[in-house]
């Protein structure tokens, strides 16, 4: 009963994220709807949750997304979830703890290989002109890293399970 | 190690099979579920969205200046659909001066409908609307605003929404005219959402900036007639066979709430001449 429970909120939870990241962050004025949004709170549910539900949980959040995407069918499941088990297997084997440093390397590993992911797959179906993309893809990084920093000091500041360190 | 290979693999496969389900059009009645509740979930995000956008132009309203210069870019807009569909019309007169009818404007069947989301995309300029299959929207159906001001076509469709890819994203391609003497035809195309060009203007064809583009009504389901936008520079290399005009589009793509989609075209805003 637990398990059909945790199933229906990963779904409704999904579904609340694509919806915001449709609905609200890709309509702000620019360059502040370049926020990944899906990427920060995946990367947040990572270090501060920790569970192998995470990835499971990419995988339908990315299906969600492809559903309203342009590029064939697959590109974001495939990317976003390979990009977030790797993310995963990286911090429980390697950023083992819960600081900014931590969570600073890993949304720029988890960002840099999702989008080389992307690329790569993307590169079979369609002309891409690098530059504009990587100028995309900069404030992307930029935005997302500035916007996991302020919610891990947030999360610190009021919870009292979590407290903030630099290493 | 072993243990993370399987999970790899165990991944892989499931990414694979679904891709597979989907290709095979199995996932299509959940896709549809999900869509509609992301649809009807977007609209309230979309408003925040809006609202937040409207502060940001609410803050320029105050000043005096700010709001003479945009109530002179709407009637610069309007002017600009008049001054087309009043040259369109001259042309017509003059060649057909005996024929009696002649139509002054378009007719189509048309569907409103609301902007509930943009790209998820990098690489696309893509924006989600609130209508799809069940209002009678197809593939390539084009997608207006105001008094005919293209924006886009409709290139996929779900059953409650459909994804319209706007002029500026990298893959739009439409039929185009200059109206210019020669009314020079070619290809408007957008550039990763940065800018849109003209491309194929045979080079010896005098194109100026500020000449009207409209299209030509060659691209499939395209009426002819629409405004995309006004010709801003002029690239023209010697050496090449034809030239290229970087655009400024008559609609700003970044902002659209509410826009109009043409499911069946009976007349085009340009008719063409009977005998050609």
């Amino acid at each position: 009963m637990k398990k059909i429970l945790d199933s229906i909120l990963i779904l409704l939870f999904a579904l609340f994220l694509t919806m915001a990241h449709i609905g609200l962050f890709n309509i702000l004025p620019t360059p502040l709807n370049t926020l990944n949004i899906t990427f920060l709170v995946l990367i947040l549910l990572i270090v501060f949750n920790g569970s192998g539900k995470i990835v499971w949980f990419s995988f339908i959040l990315h299906f969600f997304m492809d559903i309203y995407s342009i590029s064939p069918f697959g590109v974001y499941i495939i990317s976003g979830t390979l990009s977030i088990l790797f993310l995963y297997w990286l911090h429980k084997g390697f950023f083992t703890n819960q600081s900014l440093l931590s969570v600073f390397a890993i949304t720029l590993t988890g960002l840099v290989i999702f989008r080389i992911l992307y690329i790569v797959l993307m590169s079979f179906v369609a002309d891409i002109l690098i530059y504009n993309l990587f100028i995309k893809f900069a404030w992307e990084l930029l935005f997302t890293m500035l916007g996991t920093i302020i919610s891990y000091f947030l999360i610190t500041t009021f919870s009292k399970k979590f407290t903030s360190s630099f290493l | 190690m072993v243990s993370k290979k399987k999970t790899f693999i165990a991944i892989l496969v499931i990414i694979i099979f679904t891709i597979f389900l989907h290709s095979a059009g199995w996932l299509k009645p959940i896709e549809n579920g999900f869509s509609t509740l992301l649809q009807l979930g977007s609209k309230p995000f979309t408003s925040v969205g809006t609202f937040f956008d409207s502060r940001e132009v609410g803050k320029l309203d105050k000043q005096t200046l700010v709001e003479s210069v945009k109530n002179l870019e709407q009637e610069l807009e309007n002017n600009l659909v008049d001054k087309t569909r009043l040259t369109l019309l001259e042309d017509e007169n003059t060649e057909l001066k005996s024929q009696l009818e002649f139509l002054s404007s378009g007719q189509y069947t048309h569907v409103g409908a609301e902007v509930i989301g943009r790209t998820v995309d990098p690489l696309g300029t893509t924006i989600v609307i609130d209508k799809g299959e069940l209002h009678g929207l197809f593939q390539n159906n084009p997608v207006i605003i105001g008094k005919g001001i293209l924006i886009g076509k409709v290139v996929s469709t779900e059953k409650h929404s459909a994804i319209v890819k706007l002029i500026n994203d990298n893959t739009s391609r439409v039929g185009a005219m200059i109206l210019n003497g020669e009314k020079s035809i070619g290809l408007v195309e957008g550039g990763y959402g940065l800018g849109v060009h003209m491309n194929f203007i045979p080079q010896n064809e005098v194109v100026s900036p500020g000449d009207t583009i409209v299209t030509s009504g060659l691209t499939e389901g395209m009426p002819r007639g629409l405004v995309i936008g006004v010709v801003e520079v002029i690239e023209k290399q010697p050496h090449e066979p034809f030239q290229q005009a970087v655009l400024n589009p008559t609609a700003d793509l970044s902002h659209l709430s509410v826009v109009s989609i043409i499911t069946h075209i009976t007349r085009d805003v340009i008719p063409y001449e009977e005998d050609s």
